[in-house]
């Protein structure tokens, strides 16, 4: 199986899968640690990944994904590059709402490698949420995993009258990145 | 219809509770004691059917075939998608009517007491952030009086210190003028003083009484005239002539008689010492030397 695809198994009671997808593993690991902590009304499964695909052998083993977090370290030009070469393994149905891209390391300009601008237009051209945070704190951290939660939550269906695909619209009506451009 | 009573009647209890703003917590709302077996066999059926109808739609989505984005024409082809869910969600939700309850007692209590916990639990939460918000707000009111009442009494010192400099800048202004003036006098007395001692000594060593010149001069000429008015000495004269031009400023003419010797005064006259009045000989004046 080498495209990720929203819709291709029976959802389990209760329960909402969230997929990393990142070079980075401290911020995969400090984000999952930080959303497993917030209570919640619900079972939070979190897989980790470096890339997509996702290896084909356990396949069957993995629930369904409800929303695919892509991270980009803008201080390193792999992980942006990964990212990119990750997104054709990505079915399109998943960008109506169900993709968020999460942009880390944006606070100190010096460091950056890739800009801010060239992540705003990538999270423009597939319309999905772009997040940004530095993972530097504890807060910061628990705010974004606070987030991420709720997001998870609609984008799992658990949110009565509410789509991912609404919330993606609304998200992206408020904050419309390519107008700040 | 007596459950659905009970339920109305601790909502009704809750929200007065809540509105009355107590201190205290909500009490529990009871959980509701096991359903009866018929209403959770409803409620299974309830939900097997709909998860059939999941699998439905489930076998029905397999079916369609995967999509990749190539990165250049991505935005496009999302666009049109995200046109065509946002108008077939939307087609649902016009369609969609509201799904009802089933129409069972003992479940729609269960569900009624689930949503009044709910509620309840939203709601003390939100009292308690309005508790501490109020808290913290009376803390800063009070910090803030508290501030207040320290910059009042600044002022008030600051204002009395203000008055006590002002007071103290006039009388010190004041009583130093006078404390000047009158040393300067003190100064000027003394200087007068010395003036006149000097004067005075000058006089008496090269100006004696005419008496004894007189009667020198009778022994050297040998007249014997009447005896002669008190002869005043030089001192004198001018001790009269200060006085008049000083006190009578008007009119500091002083008329000459027997008792000024006349050598004396004819040496004030050619020394310009003293004046004679322009139109009466007989009265001289001290030159204004001061003016």
């Amino acid at each position: 199986m080498s495209v990720l695809k929203p819709f291709d198994k029976m959802p389990v009671l209760n329960m909402a899968t969230v997929l990393f997808v990142g070079t980075e593993e401290s911020h995969k690991e400090q984000l999952a640690e930080a959303m497993l902590k917030e209570s919640k009304t619900f079972d939070v499964k979190i897989h980790l990944a470096k890339s997509l695909p996702l290896p084909a052998e356990n396949d069957n083993l993995r629930p369904r994904i409800d929303l695919i977090v892509f991270l980009i370290n803008l201080q390193s030009q792999l992980s942006y590059a990964t990212v990119i070469s990750s997104l054709s393994r990505v079915d399109a149905n998943f960008f109506l709402g169900k993709v968020c891209f999460l942009a880390t390391g944006g606070g100190q300009m010096k460091h950056t490698i890739v800009e801010m601008s060239t992540v705003k237009k990538l999270a423009d051209s597939y319309l999905s949420i772009l997040l940004f945070s530095e993972l530097n704190s504890e807060r910061d951290c628990c705010h974004t995993a606070q987030r991420l939660l709720q997001m998870l939550r609609i984008c799992a269906g658990h949110v009565p009258g509410v789509s991912a695909l609404y919330l993606g619209s609304m998200m992206r009506l408020t904050s419309p990145t390519s107008e700040a451009m | 219809m007596d459950k659905q009573d009970e339920l109305l009647r601790e909502a009704e209890k809750l929200a007065k509770h809540m509105s009355l703003y107590q201190h205290d917590i909500a009490p529990d709302i009871t959980p509701h004691a096991r359903c009866s077996v018929d209403a959770v066999e409803e409620l299974l059926d309830e939900c097997d059917k709909k998860w059939k109808q999941m699998e439905e739609f489930q076998n029905r989505l397999t079916l369609l075939g995967t999509e990749t984005l190539s990165e250049s024409d991505a935005q496009l082809t999302l666009l049109m998608m995200q046109v065509k869910a946002l108008t077939a969600e939307c087609n649902q939700w016009q369609k969609r009517s509201p799904e009802l309850l089933p129409d069972n007692q003992e479940i729609l209590l269960a569900m009624g007491k689930e949503e009044l916990q709910k509620v309840d639990h939203e709601l003390e939460m939100m009292l308690s952030c309005v508790q501490s918000k109020n808290r913290k707000l009376k803390e800063d009111l009070q910090r803030e009086q508290k501030w207040l009442e320290e910059q009042e009494q600044l002022v008030k010192a600051l204002t009395a210190r203000q008055e006590e400099l002002r007071n103290l800048v006039v009388e010190t202004s004041e009583t130093r003028i006078i404390e000047e003036l009158s040393n300067r006098i003190v100064k000027i007395r003394e200087y007068e003083k010395e003036l006149l001692e000097a004067l005075g000594e000058f006089l008496e060593e090269h100006f004696p009484p005419p008496e004894e010149q007189r009667s020198t001069n009778k022994k050297k000429k040998g007249l014997s005239t009447e005896p002669p008015a008190q002869l005043i000495t030089l001192h004198e004269i001018l001790e009269i002539l200060i006085d008049k031009l000083m006190s009578t400023p008007h009119q500091p003419y002083l008329t000459i008689d027997d008792s000024h010797w006349p050598p004396y005064i004819e040496m004030l006259l050619r020394y310009g010492i003293a004046l004679r009045h322009p139109e009466d000989p007989s009265k001289i004046r001290l030159e204004a030397f001061h003016q």
